[in-house]
């Protein structure tokens, strides 16, 4: 798992998602209750933005055909969405937010 | 007494708040907040309702067209009355009734006493004898077949439970403004372990409370229960509004059986926009057997969310598109749990210069070992001028499953007529022979009268004389 | 979201091409303006805008090394043949991208960077294949150009070979273009076998005359992230087109194929076999369309994909489309995709057969049917063993 610093923490705000892209993939950051969380920007359904939908609690809308998911967990909790959403480590370090992701294996053929 | 609360939406309003009894209620024509109030308060709905309309109607406003699909340029929303109340529709008389929708009837057997209603010239069907006696024998089986509105009042906590939850407004721009306007459809819940013998239809597809052009519709079958509901009718269905845009939402428990049969002949005027998705638990079966014949544009593709283990899905649809006509349809298997499956069987017919689309897709999520899918869907293209699109989707994200997907489009057999007329039959008789058994699939799962109508319909179809 | 992420100027442009004919500036200049205007193709699956091809760099140019060529046949480096003012390059050089233009097309027309062009002369039926190698050396750009022209009566094979030295991290801005002139056939091999962190775009476009004839026959093993889409026109009355297209991701892979066959002459037949082996958590979107227009009477196009996933975690996305305007034709498609059956599996391993050669035996029995098909027994060979070598456990 590497960490990438996707932004400041000052920068996340409650019901405000961020969007950024941590080793090559768009990810949302969202603050609830006080804590940063991120998932996966792109939802599971049909590749929206999530960062463009609607925040209620800890609950994102995804604002193309209304799925929901569960900030915390990625997971789906309503229709049409069916499929969690990664979620990635969060660090805060420094006043800087570090977001996990997976890195590529070393991949060369001959 | 409280004060008056402003409608001016309502052309006339004689009556105080919570009387529902007002003698004509049309909304005006367009949409705006006003209007979703009005119809609303008509309704006498509790607050939830309301709040649940409004924000619909933020949506509605919110959401672009569609840029796929058919062509939707020829809607005009501020044309449209969104809420006509339904002993008030405006009717003709029997002669202004055209005289090709009067022939129809007549060559598909249409009974007398339903003609008239319609062709837009009766509001009610006139025997209540008969309805009642079916709901009678219902209720004894604890069945409840309702009318939606009914539904939402004489058993709130059920409709709750359940509304929107399988169709969000945010899922398309029409589900969202059906989700706003929405007035009439069916309310049907099923107990546990109970099956209902016979079809429920929609009173017999002439209650004017079930049909509508925003109709809503909720089904509930619980565990271990069945039932097979049939709406629509083969006979033309002359409205006076173009656009139809229904939403339709199913939820099936675990063990249950569920089949929902429509034949659907818009006139040629209709926009026929529906959203129609099922959700299947453990065990559960649910089918769609679907024929759209008719309107200008349809578009619908009916979807089973296969949530639990074991799950069936089974959609079996037809499409017949003449000049001027273009049916976009199709269906949506979504696999989300193990050893579930699906079959979609699609038969297209584009004739006259008629434009078919068949648009599926199956999806197959990460845990779902065991699926399976198989979809055919097969177009005959008549003549020149015709056309044939189909746009299928697989998403495999599970590699213990097995997807099979055949498609074909080709023109009548040529080796099929000749035999057939070498047999004495006139070309007319062989190409109406040749597409029964291209139908044949789907006509052999209609309850019988349908059966009767939809192979009276095609011999029309392919004289032409039919709308 | 579509955006354009040009910062060219003219100015550079003018200077990268300093050294080629007036037709070319200008062709390069009304390229570059048109990549301004183009929204870059949204594709939902295959997050464009994060790959090294849409880079608005002038690209360097790759080597290209070339085999034998024969008495009929001109195969030469493509910044020669522009410099000697070969015949055909300014009559077909990106004409065949007009239509359905992108951004990242205009921006390869814009700046491409060598290549090859081929050219077989009227009636030559050349006796044995044309080989180039394409290869990416020291750089992060590249943007090759390949130019196939036979003229009337003309036969030949191609084979072309993309790869490049090991750890190249590259991104590819390519394009081929075929032009098949009445009776001509051409068998166009290529083996795509990048390094394993190269981002390669690389469309492909053909035009077919009267009763010509073209086999694409693809394998695709290579690059980290792979999008191709290959578009044949099959103008010319009796004209057929075919494709053989094999591909293999694995590991982290990320393909997205699509393969369009667009009838307007009468009598045309298009047939399109694509097999596909996923393992790891490789992901292939691959599309296909034969698109039959009003008046190509008596078309026939047909496709057949399959695909066979050897993991849990690949991902495959099939959407095999037809779109039929004209009713006197035959159209279908089939399309499958499933595991290796583990009753194969056990009956290998009961007779001693280790896990990896019973799945290398697996895929050879999916491509079989495929690989029967190609008429050159050396690309056969080939392709199957570039496929049995990628198998793991």
């Amino acid at each position: 798992m590497e960490f990438a610093l996707v932004a400041k923490d000052e920068e996340v705000q409650e019901g405000r998602p961020l969007r950024r892209v941590a080793g090559g993939v768009p990810v949302a950051l969202f603050r609830v209750d006080g804590q940063v969380y991120c998932i996966d920007d792109t939802c599971s359904h049909a590749y929206a933005s999530l960062s463009e939908g609607k925040v209620h609690g800890r609950i994102v809308t995804c604002p193309l055909h209304g799925g929901q998911f569960d900030i915390p967990t990625g997971r789906p909790v309503h229709l049409p969405v069916v499929e969690a959403v990664t979620v990635h480590p969060v660090r805060v370090e420094a006043g800087n937010i570090l977001v996990g992701y997976e890195a590529d294996e070393d991949e060369d053929y001959d | 007494m409280s004060q008056r609360p402003d409608i001016t939406g309502v052309e006339e309003y004689q009556y105080g708040f919570h009387d529902r009894d007002i003698s004509v209620f049309r909304t005006e024509k367009g949409l705006t907040r006003k209007v979703v109030e009005a119809i609303s308060a008509m309704k006498g709905e509790p607050a939830w309702m309301r709040d649940f309309r409004l924000h619909s109607l933020e949506v509605y406003e919110q959401k672009p067209m569609p840029t796929w699909g058919g062509d939707l340029s020829g809607l005009n929303f501020d044309e449209i009355t969104y809420y006509v109340r339904p002993t008030d529709e405006k009717g003709r008389t029997w002669d202004e009734v055209p005289q090709e929708i009067k022939d129809t009837f007549e060559k598909l057997g249409i009974p007398e006493a339903e003609r008239k209603f319609l062709a837009g010239v009766s509001a009610q069907y006139d025997s209540e004898v008969v309805y009642h006696n079916i709901r009678a024998d219902l209720e004894a089986m604890g069945i409840v077949f309702l009318d939606t509105d009914s539904a939402l009042k004489e058993y709130p906590d059920l409709f709750r439970e359940y509304f929107g939850t399988v169709v969000p407004p945010e899922d398309n721009k029409f589900a969202a403004l059906n989700s706003a306007v929405w007035s009439g459809g069916s309310f049907i819940y099923v107990p546990k372990g109970v099956e209902a013998k016979v079809p429920l239809q929609a009173y017999f597809r002439i209650n004017a409370s079930q049909m509508g052009q925003f109709e809503r519709t909720l089904i509930i079958v619980d565990e271990e229960a069945m039932v097979h509901y049939v709406e629509g009718c083969t006979a033309p269905i002359y409205t006076e509004s173009s656009l139809h845009s229904a939403v339709v939402e199913i939820v099936v428990k675990k063990g249950g059986r569920c089949r929902y049969t429509t034949i659907q002949n818009w006139a040629p005027n209709v926009f026929n926009l529906v959203t129609k998705r099922a959700v299947a638990h453990e065990r559960a079966t649910m089918e769609w057997i679907d024929g759209n014949i008719g309107s200008q544009l349809t578009m619908k593709y009916p979807s089973v969310y296969m949530v639990g283990e074991g799950a069936h899905a089974h959609v079996l649809s037809i499409a017949v598109a003449g000049k001027g006509q273009h049916q976009d349809a199709g269906a949506k298997a979504m696999h989300l749990a193990p050893n579930t499956t699906s079959t979609i069987i699609s038969k297209s017919i584009s004739r006259g210069g008629g434009k078919t689309t068949y648009r599926g897709l199956v999806h197959f999520g990460k845990n779902v070992k065991g699926s399976k899918a198989k979809v055919n869907c097969d177009t005959l293209i008549f003549d020149d001028g015709s056309q044939a699109d189909t746009v299928p989707t697989n998403e495999v994200l599970d590699n213990r499953v097995t997807m099979e997907h055949e498609a074909t489009v080709s023109r009548v057999s040529e080796e099929q007529l000749f035999y057939l007329r070498s047999r004495g039959l006139t070309e007319e008789e062989a190409t109406r022979m040749i597409v029964m058994g291209f139908i044949e699939p789907f006509t052999k799962e209609l309850p019988m009268e349908y059966a009767v109508e939809m192979n009276r319909l095609i011999k029309l179809e392919m004289v032409g004389s039919v709308g | 979201m579509a955006h354009t992420l040009v910062d060219l100027t003219p100015e550079q442009i003018a200077a990268f091409a300093a050294n080629e004919p007036s037709w070319l500036q200008e062709r390069r200049l009304g390229a570059l303006g048109a990549a301004h205007d183009l929204p870059l193709a949204h594709r939902k699956q295959t997050p464009l805008e994060a790959a090294g091809f849409t880079l608005p760099a002038l690209p360097q140019t790759a080597s290209v090394t070339v085999g034998d060529v024969h008495d009929g046949a001109e195969v030469m480096e493509l910044t020669q043949a522009i410099a000697e003012g070969t015949a055909d390059l300014e009559r077909h050089l990106g004409r065949l991208f007009s239509e359905g233009q992108d951004h990242l097309h205009a921006l390869h027309l814009a700046t491409f960077a060598g290549g090859v062009l081929c050219r077989v002369k009227r009636g030559r039926e050349l006796a044995s294949p044309l080989q180039v190698s394409i290869g990416l050396q020291g750089g992060s750009l590249f943007a090759p150009h390949v130019l196939v022209v036979l003229e009337e009566g003309a036969r030949a094979d191609l084979i072309v070979e993309l790869q490049g030295e090991a750890g190249s991290e590259a991104a590819v801005r390519g394009a081929v273009e075929i032009v098949l002139g009445d009776g001509a056939a051409l068998n166009y091999t290529e083996f795509q076998r990048l390094p394993g962190r190269v981002q390669a775009y690389w469309p492909r476009r053909a035009e077919l005359g009267r009763d010509a004839r073209l086999q694409w026959i693809l394998a695709d093993v290579g690059a980290r992230l792979a999008v191709s889409d290959t578009r044949t026109y099959l103008r010319g009355a009796g004209s057929e087109a075919r494709v053989l297209a094999s591909f293999f991701g694995g590991r982290r892979q990320h393909f997205e194929f699509s393969h369009v066959m667009v009838h307007e002459g009468a009598h045309s037949t298009s047939d399109i076999e694509a097999r596909g082996v996923l393992q790891g958590k490789a992901r292939a979107i691959y599309s296909a369309n034969s698109v039959i227009r009003k008046n190509a009477k008596n078309a026939s196009g047909w496709q057949h994909e399959h695909t066979l996933m050897l993991s849990e975690e690949a991902r495959a996305d099939l959407i095999p489309e037809l779109e039929i305007s004209e009713w006197e034709v035959s159209a279908g498609h089939a399309a499958s995709a499933g595991p290796v059956d583990p009753m194969q599996i056990y009956y290998m391993e009961s007779r001693g057969i280790t896990p990896v050669e019973s799945r290398r035996l697996i895929v050879a029995g999916f491509l079989a049917s495929l690989l029967a098909d190609i008429p050159l027994r050396d690309v056969r060979e080939q392709i199957a063993d570039i496929f049995l070598e990628k198998v793991e456990l």
